[in-house]
């Protein structure tokens, strides 16, 4: 085996690990709790969107903006990926 | 080429799919799901035609499919300036989660169908 490939496959592993360790880390169940207030102000608060699904209501209502950001970055993806590739041939 | 087997149960599959993405859409405020996740799928059940039947027949509805999407962008955010005229805040819930579930749904379908139209037509041109 190359040299090369057995750097490329070390720093893939290092970096790897160095992902799970992240990813373990920033678990609910492992890491301190960030500000629970705005939580449970959307648990509590949730007979005022109408909606039963916490998730929707949160993506909906308490972070529209949030919502209006995703559509917008699909958007600009869509109008990028037409100007790139979707060019007559 | 595909083989029979995956043809039949793409033709089987087809309309299940969307079905299940049209409900996540339609039931996004009061099951698991939502706009997203309903137009992913959508998405999936007619890509899943793209691959087993190829692009030709869905060729002529893109230009369609990218007015879809400018439509819904316009529309969500007409829908979040429906609450500067009621006279509250911007994107203030008036009841419109459904509204807006149904928009994200269909833009997203659009968006999702075609990035993946649009690689797929670029990898194949440098092959």
């Amino acid at each position: 085996m190359k040299i090369e490939t057995i750097w490329k496959y070390l720093v893939a592993s290092i970096l790897c690990i160095l992902g799970i360790i992240v990813i373990i880390s920033t678990m609910p169940t492992y890491s301190t709790s960030f500000s629970s207030k705005i939580s449970e102000y959307c648990l509590d608060n949730l007979s005022l969107t109408g909606a039963i699904n916490v998730v929707c209501a949160i993506l909906l209502d308490f972070r529209a903006y949030d919502t209006l950001g995703e559509v917008l970055i699909i958007f600009v993806t869509i109008s990028g990926v037409t100007l790139l590739a979707g060019r007559k041939r | 080429m595909t083989s029979r087997i995956v043809k039949t149960a793409t033709r089987a599959l087809f309309p299940f799919i969307l079905l299940f993405g049209v409900y996540v859409i339609l039931y996004g405020h009061l099951s698991p799901g939502g706009g997203f996740q309903g137009g992913v799928i959508l998405a999936i059940a007619v890509l899943l035609t793209v691959v087993t039947f190829g692009k030709s027949r869905l060729q002529p509805f893109v230009p369609h499919l990218l007015s879809v999407e400018i439509v819904g962008v316009t529309l969500f955010v007409l829908v979040g300036l429906s609450g500067i005229v009621s006279g509250k805040q911007f994107l203030t819930n008036l009841g419109t989660i459904p509204l807006l579930n149904i928009i994200i749904g269909i833009k997203v379908f659009a968006g999702v169908v075609l990035m993946y139209i649009f690689l797929v037509g670029w990898e194949s041109k440098n092959d």
